[in-house]
C-alpha cells in the first residue's frame, strides 16, 4: 500500500468520507476496467464498481494492511463480479449485450473492432472463475501468486484455470 | 495459435472510454450512496470478542485467586476464636469441602 493510500485508509476507517472519496478516485479506473472485462457490459460494470467501493467502505475494518490496498480492492471487485455471474438470467443476456455494445462502438473500424468483439465474446464464454484468472493475469499483469491471493485459492488452482482458459480461448478465436 | 498471439488478441479488447465528467462525478456518486445507506465502516467482530474474552478471563482469574484467600482468612478467624474459647481442649483442625472441623479433647 502506498503511503498516500495508507493515510487515506486510516482516515476512512474513522468515518472520513472525503478521504474515502480520494481512495475511490485513485482506483476507480482500475476497478471499472476489471468489472467491464468480467461482465462485458458498461452498465453492469458501473453498478459493480459502485458496489465494490461501497463494500470496501463497509469492510475497511477488516483490511489489515498486510496486502496492497489495490489487491484487497481487486478481491472485493472480483467476488462481486463472481456473485453477479450467479444470476443466470443476466448471464444469457450478457453475450448479447456485449456484442451490441461492441457494435455500437465500432464506427467504421470494422476489422479491428470485430477482432476485439470476438475476443470479448470469447472471454464471456469462459466459466467466471477462469475468466477472472485471465483478467487478473493477462489484463492486469498480476502474477499467479498475486492472483491466487485475490481469488483466495492456491497458485496451482490459478495455473490450472489460466491453462484451461487459454486452451478454450484458442479454440474460440481460431 | 501461440500464447503471444492469444495475448495480443485479448489485449485488443478495449475498455469503453468514459468522459472526464464521469470520472469526476463517480467518487461523489459513491459518496452519495454511502450517505444514503448512512453507515460507518463496520466494526470488526474479532477485537470486540477478544475484549469480551479477556474481561471474562480476568474476572475468572480474580475469583480463582481471591476465593482461596477469602476462605483462608475466614478459617484463620475461626481457629483463633475457637482457640480463645477452648485453649486447653483443641487438638486437631481439619479442613475439607464441608468446611473447617476440629477435634476437642476432654480434659484429663
Amino acid at each position: 500500500m502506498t503511503d498516500a493510500d495508507h493515510d487515506l485508509v486510516l482516515r476512512s476507517r474513522n468515518g472520513d468520507v472525503t478521504a474515502f472519496e480520494s481512495l475511490v478516485r485513485n482506483h476507480q479506473q482500475m476497478i471499472h476496467a476489471l468489472t467491464f472485462r468480467m461482465t462485458g457490459s458498461t452498465a453492469d460494470a458501473e453498478d459493480l464498481a459502485q458496489e465494490t467501493f461501497i463494500r470496501a467502505f463497509e469492510q475497511l475494518g477488516k483490511f489489515n494492511g498486510g496486502a496492497k490496498f489495490s489487491t484487497w480492492l481487486y478481491s472485493i471487485a472480483v467476488h462481486a463480479c463472481l456473485n453477479w455471474r450467479r444470476n443466470q438470467a443476466r448471464r444469457f443476456q450478457a453475450h448479447e449485450k456485449c456484442a451490441e455494445e461492441m457494435r455500437a462502438q465500432s464506427n467504421g473500424e470494422i476489422s479491428e473492432n470485430k477482432l476485439a468483439q470476438r475476443a470479448q465474446v470469447a472471454l464471456m464464454k469462459l466459466p467466471a472463475k477462469q475468466r477472472a484468472a485471465i483478467v487478473l493475469t493477462i489484463y492486469d499483469g498480476l502474477n499467479h501468486a498475486e492472483a491466487a491471493k485475490v481469488l483466495k485459492c492456491s497458485e496451482t488452482t490459478i495455473s490450472w484455470r489460466v491453462f484451461a482458459a487459454k486452451r478454450k480461448l484458442k479454440q474460440l478465436l481460431r | 495459435m501461440n500464447d503471444f498471439e492469444l495475448k495480443s488478441k485479448l489485449k485488443s479488447v478495449r475498455v469503453p472510454e468514459r468522459s472526464a465528467d464521469y470520472w469526476e462525478n463517480f467518487p461523489s456518486q459513491v459518496r452519495m450512496n454511502l450517505r444514503r445507506t448512512e453507515f460507518r465502516p463496520r466494526q470488526i467482530f474479532w477485537p470486540r470478542l477478544a475484549w469480551a474474552g479477556g474481561l471474562a478471563f480476568g474476572c475468572l482469574f480474580l475469583v480463582m485467586t481471591l476465593a482461596p484467600i477469602h476462605f483462608a482468612l475466614k478459617n484463620e478467624r475461626t481457629i483463633r476464636r475457637e482457640m480463645a474459647e477452648l485453649p486447653q481442649h483443641l487438638r486437631v483442625f481439619m479442613a475439607d469441602e464441608h468446611g473447617l472441623h476440629y477435634l476437642i479433647a476432654e480434659q484429663q
